[in-house]
């Protein structure tokens, strides 16, 4: 047999002519003969019996030398930490399994999380892992010790240094920066984010003479406006805001108030798709149309005339415009909610939007009411320097040192700055990073960076929670976090994390005894946050006509020449910071479906009249720069805009992202602000795109069920014929699951009206299931392995669009017509009602995936397992790994299920009702996601089935999914037309 | 026309496809007996280790508890082998320059760990969970044996499917199989001094051993067949198969 084996790899050249999965190279390139063929189909059937028959060679089992106290071999433990991004920190629970994090959830103490957690945050531990992470300082691309490169940073006092960060809110960084400043009084700050709030804060400062933070209240609020904002999805606190206004958004009974949303917008965004209302319309429009409902709001009501409306002068109408009617409505809406309403304005909006907001807010009543003013969490919120006075200085010859940390100034930023040239006429040049990005190219001195899951320091949340960083683990790599290096340039001789943060807080918490504040400390770790930390209120009488004076851009019509071009961060790689990560490169984008890359999102009419569909090339171009860009024909987007997502295009990094997507970047101008005016122009070249869902069309079949607040009033029960018993004559429940022995039964239900899209549910289902990721090629074939998806679907009779997104997993149905198929039974029904998945057995027919109709299992079509020596560090040794042959799906976490039965057992109890919680139930910011047993009555699993707007997909089959559905209900204005 | 084959070839024809006809049953019947044999499943097979740790010593002369090595059979999946400090805790001070105990010291204070190797393995894709089954009274002895008279370790049980699922499904026939009294009460063994029960159990391979004294070998009813917690209700494949 041995030689049969040697003789298949010499057949194909050698092991290295096996490709990827084992699949002989010549294979795959069809320039095998006839006899080769043979040869190798003979060989594999004399290999095919035999692969499982041999003895396992021996394993060794290597037990600690000196075992740690708190970790038990087998048992996880969890520690708390935060993850802080654009200077903003959300509280994580990070569990980890001998030493080693394999998974990320949400602290359920921390206001910023409350439990959940976002794509980015569960997707951060696969970038600890990352292979392609920076090792070892780098000088001029040679390697170095830290020693020198700490040496590097260090000068004179005359020293004029700029420093590159992200927008910085941890008390001891902002301590040590403090004493950089100390030490070279020459030094500059420029606090760089791709989601800049600065907008935000200018217009605060302009009302209330300090940058104060306005920080939204949805428990209170009835009515949302938001002015081409995605808060449900984006944003330093989007998790508790989606929980906050998802509280008041589903109906529980019909007669249940909801709140209302209004959306402005562009681009279809996740907030878009669960407003009631949207209006597409330029980004541009938007502060002019802010301005017709301040005006509108005046006009109507004593309550909403601000005293400084007259540094507006004559205040626009908005009578005789196209959105005349839905701005009259709106108005009418909001002042019906006086006291109860809440304006919010996207980041990346102008100053007068936020302006605006800043005005509307106050035109109804929400300071105080829905809208309470604190201090900004950040360092210098309005902005420190810009990439454009560095530039400016770097032309004067004032840069004598140049050190950016953590943020990559150089990817997307405006041709016209040129930083790339410039950053190489500084003398020195710094930077800490942990990949290599477009920045690295114009460094000398390349520092790997740490990452949280490896550091200590602290952050604060939007609300001023002070939130601790612990690492789980010492660096992998020669790294150090970016508290270290400040600290390294305010000259502390050997900076140590721990330390630092742990000196910082032994003077800021004012104990008197090293007992009280290890007891204390102790304590801040355990929650992974410092309780009473959160800002207190603040009173404030705003200076109405400073601030309106912001607005006087508004009164002037954007130009409306050429298409208006808005570069969103990308709801999977952000701003390009995660473009390494490979989940969130295959993660599919909420509204579009595209995996691995970006697209122009174009609206149906401009394609149309274009002659464009999606995959079509076109190409952008502005004051003499063009970029190629492939189409995609996108739901929701307003006539006459594109969107192309940041983040993509990158290349040089030696990281998964690099040539992935188009980095639009090159069309950028900083004085133009967010939105661009470009030209297009069809060529005839096409791309071939990945996306997952091909059609947001129904066709039909009634698989994703809305209904306005009112019809659901009048006829509650109008999911009928999509629920209930069926004539059938199997027996009502599987022989298995009745009787003593059967246990709990566990069910899911799934309520979509509160889903956003926002898909943290995909990446927390991939990381706890060691779901693999398949890579462009496959994932254009529809080879994705995503255990849970979800499907956006326009709803039926409504226009122009009402998007509907249901999450769908393994129904798990008690009629599985999976389970009949299989020549093997690798897929059986547990006495639970589980549908069980035995991958040892599964031999590959694929019988049971063509069966499906809800089409939720997956092939392993090829060895799709990650088989690096670090990426299997982040795997769960509670689930198994699949090889190649073998069909995965959904199984209800039953690891979880498990450990929790166990659990039981051993402490002689039952399992207790909200116990079991599946990694998508934990992850979703809404709560949508509802797990539990059948049995465990009050429980939202159980409570929500009895809901009349309850309903199985595909009913009409009989499958009788453990899975249900409630469908959307849309609390819609009777004023305005859908 | 002379005749193309031979006479015998016809023989030869029928022979082969009698044979072919017999191998496509006794190939892979013969093969789906060999893995369960104990050439396969190493049943029987004593293993070697870089340390010549006796446990009749240990266990048997000094009564040291299992699960004072192997501590985490009480609260983990993994009962797990000492770390190398557990060992020297005595042997830093009895046995201290013994050259049986050359590679625990050079572990210890090296810092390399000591590369035992595996006795009792079950595949990745099998989840076994050691807690639940000592903590629901299940002793040690019932599947790894009379460790206690062993100089090196054997694996006793073949771990088969098979084998979980005699105790799984019937688990008073399993163990009353293994000789074991169901009037014993399951405890830490800590007293060598209890009565063993009266009949030689035998493991399933027929290798009779003397069974140990006290317990660690003995499950408590509780009253089990009827109630959801019974071991007999956990037959289903996520059980194991996750």
């Amino acid at each position: 047999m041995s030689e049969y084996w040697r003789s298949v790899l010499q057949a194909c050249g050698g092991s290295a002519a096996l490709g990827a999965g084992g699949v002989p190279a010549s294979a795959a390139t069809d320039t095998l003969g006839r006899r080769e063929l043979i040869q190798l189909l003979g060989g594999s059937l004399a290999l095919a019996g035999l692969g499982g028959c041999n003895q396992r060679p021996r394993e060794q089992i290597l037990p600690y030398v000196t075992s740690p106290r708190e970790l038990t071999p087998g048992l996880p433990l969890d520690y708390a930490t935060s993850m802080e991004l654009d200077g903003f920190a959300v509280g994580l629970l990070v569990k980890s399994h001998e030493g080693r994090p394999t998974k990320v959830e949400g602290n359920p103490l921390h206001p910023a999380s409350l439990g959940a957690s976002g794509v980015y945050e569960q997707a951060s531990v696969l970038s600890l892992y990352d292979p392609s992470r920076l090792r070892g300082p780098l000088q001029d691309r040679m390697p170095v010790s830290w020693e020198r490169a700490l040496a590097a940073l260090q000068g004179p006092a005359s020293w004029r240094p700029w420093f590159v960060l992200p927008p910085q809110s941890s008390p001891v960084t902002i301590a040590w920066l403090g004493r950089v400043r100390e030490r070279y009084p020459g030094a500059r700050f420029c606090f760089h984010a791709a989601l800049s709030r600065q907008a935000h804060y200018q217009a605060a400062a302009a009302a209330f003479g300090e940058p104060l933070e306005a920080q939204p209240d949805f428990s209170a609020s009835r009515v949302v406006l938001a002015l081409d904002s995605d808060f449900l999805s984006q944003g330093p606190m989007s998790l508790r805001w989606a929980r906050e206004f998802s509280e008041r958004h589903a109906p529980r009974v019909p007669s249940a108030e909801m709140n209302r949303l209004y959306a402005l917008e562009s681009t279809l965004s996740p907030t878009g798709s669960v407003a009631d209302h949207r209006l597409a319309l330029r980004s541009t429009d938007v502060p002019r149309l802010a301005l017709w409902l301040l005006a509108e709001l005046a006009r109507n009501d004593a309550r909403a005339r601000l005293p400084g409306l007259s540094a507006l002068g004559e205040l626009p109408s908005v009578e005789g415009s196209e959105h005349a009617a839905w701005v009259r409505a709106l108005a009418d809406d909001l002042l019906r909610h006086w006291g109860t309403g809440l304006v919010l304005a996207g980041p990346q909006q102008s100053l007068a939007t936020h302006a605006l907001a800043l005005a509307l807010n106050g035109a109804l009543g929400s300071f105080g009411r829905t809208l309470r003013l604190t201090a900004p969490a950040l360092l210098e919120p309005a902005g420190a320097e810009s990439l454009g006075t560095l530039r400016a200085a770097i032309d004067q010859g004032e840069v004598d040192a140049l050190l950016v940390l953590d943020c990559d100034p150089v990817y997307g930023s405006d041709p016209e700055l040129g930083l790339e040239a410039a950053f190489a006429r500084v003398p020195l040049t710094v930077q800490l990073t942990s990949h290599s990005n477009a920045t690295s190219r114009a460094c000398r001195w390349l520092l790997p960076l740490s990452h949280y899951l490896e550091s200590w320091g602290d952050s604060r949340a939007l609300d001023g929670t002070v939130s601790q960083v612990q690492p789980l683990l010492e660096p992998l790599h020669a790294s150090r976090s970016l508290l270290e290096v400040v600290a390294a340039c305010a000259g502390a001789p050997r900076p140590n994390g721990h330390a630092l943060v742990q000196a910082h807080w032994r003077s800021q918490l004012g104990v008197r005894s090293v007992a009280d504040f290890d007891a204390q400390w102790a304590t801040r770790l355990q929650h992974g946050l410092q309780p009473g930390s959160a800002f207190p209120e603040l009173r404030r009488e705003p200076d109405w006509g400073r601030l309106l004076t912001l607005a006087r851009t508004a009164l002037t019509p954007a130009p409306r020449d050429g298409y208006e071009l808005s570069l969103p961060v990308s709801p999977s790689v952000y701003d390009g910071r995660f473009a390494h990560n490979a989940w969130l490169l295959e993660l599919p984008d909420p509204i579009t479906k595209q995996m691995w890359g970006n697209a122009l999102r174009i609206s149906a009419e401009d394609a149309s009249r274009l002659g464009l569909s999606t995959g079509s090339v076109v190409e952008l171009s502005r004051v003499g720069r063009a970029v190629r860009a492939p189409v995609l024909v996108a739901p929701g987007q307003a006539p006459g805009t594109l969107a192309l997502a940041l983040g993509f295009g990158q290349s040089g990094s030696g990281t998964l992202g690099d040539g992935v997507g188009v980095d639009a970047g090159p069309l950028r101008a900083a004085t133009e602000g967010a939105f661009l005016r470009v030209q297009l122009r069809a060529t005839s070249q096409r791309a071939r795109l990945a996306i997952r869902q091909q059609t947001q069309d129904q066709q039909g079949r009634g698989l994703a069920l809305a209904t306005s607040l009112a019809a659901y009033r009048q006829d509650p029960s109008f999911t009928r014929a999509a629920r209930g018993p069926q004539a059938s004559l199997l027996p009502v429940l599987q022989q298995a699951s009745t009787g003593p022995l059967a246990g709990l039964q566990w069910g899911m239900t799934i309520d979509t009206t509160l889903c956003t899209g926002c898909s943290a549910c995909v990446i927390a289902c991939q990381a706890e299931n060691n779901v693999p990721v398949v890579g462009p090629r496959e994932a254009a074939r529809g080879h994705e392995m995503h255990w849970l998806r979800i499907d956006s679907y326009a709803a039926e009779a409504q226009s122009p669009v009402g998007v509907i997104h249901q999450p769908m997993l393994c129904q798990h149905c008690e009629a599985a017509p999976c389970e009949y198929v299989c020549p093997v039974n690798a897929t059986v029904h547990s006495p639970d009602g589980l549908n069980e998945m035995v991958y040892n057995r599964c031999i590959g027919t694929r019988f049971c995936s063509n069966n499906c109709p809800y089409k939720v299992r997956r092939f392993n079509w090829f060895d799709y397992s990650d088989d690096d020596a670090l990426a299997r560090l982040q795997k769960n040794p509670e689930v198994t790994v699949r090889e190649r042959g073998v069909m995965e799906k959904c199984t209800y976490c039953v690891q979880r299920i498990r450990g929790a039965e166990r659990q039981a057992r051993i402490e002689r109890r039952e399992v207790a009702p909200g116990e079991v919680v599946t990694a998508c139930q934990q992850a979703c910011p809404t709560q949508a996601i509802q797990f539990g047993a059948l049995s465990h009555g009050g429980t939202a699993m159980v409570e929500w089935r009895q809901e009349p707007r309850r309903y199985s997909v595909l009913h009409e089959l009989g499958t009788r999914p453990r899975t249900q559905y409630l469908a959307k209900v849309t609390n819609q204005n009777p004023e305005l037309p859908r | 026309m002379p005749a193309l084959f031979p006479p015998w070839s016809n023989t030869a024809l029928r022979l082969a496809l009698g044979a072919g006809a017999l191998g496509a049953v006794a190939v892979p019947a013969g093969l789906m007996v060999y893995v369960r044999t104990p050439w396969n499943t190493g049943q029987g097979q004593v293993v070697d280790q870089p340390v010549e740790f006796d446990h009749r010593h240990h266990v048997s002369d000094d009564h040291i508890d299992c699960v004072y090595c192997h501590s985490g059979a009480e609260t983990s999946r993994f009962a797990g082998l000492p770390a190398s400090e557990v060992c020297m805790g005595c042997h830093a001070q009895i046995w201290d320059s013994s050259p049986l105990l050359e590679n625990v010291r050079r572990s210890y204070f090296s810092g390399q760990p000591l590369p035992w190797n595996r006795v009792h393995d079950l595949g990745d894709f099998a989840y076994f969970d050691h807690a639940v089954h000592v903590q629901r009274g299940l002793g040690c002895v019932t599947c790894h044996g009379r460790v206690d008279q062993m100089a090196r370790l054997e694996k006793v049980a073949p771990l088969t499917m098979q084998w979980c699922l005699d105790c799984h499904r019937s688990y008073e026939n399993a163990l009353l199989a293994q000789g074991a009294d169901s009037s014993l009460a399951a405890s830490v063994w800590l007293d060598s001094s209890r009565a063993p029960p009266q009949s030689a159990p035998t493991s399933e391979s027929g290798t009779a051993y003397e069974p140990m004294r006290g317990a660690l070998f003995d499950v408590h009813v509780e009253n089990e067949v009827a109630s959801r917690g019974s071991v007999t209700s956990l037959t289903t494949c996520t059980t194991c198969h996750r």
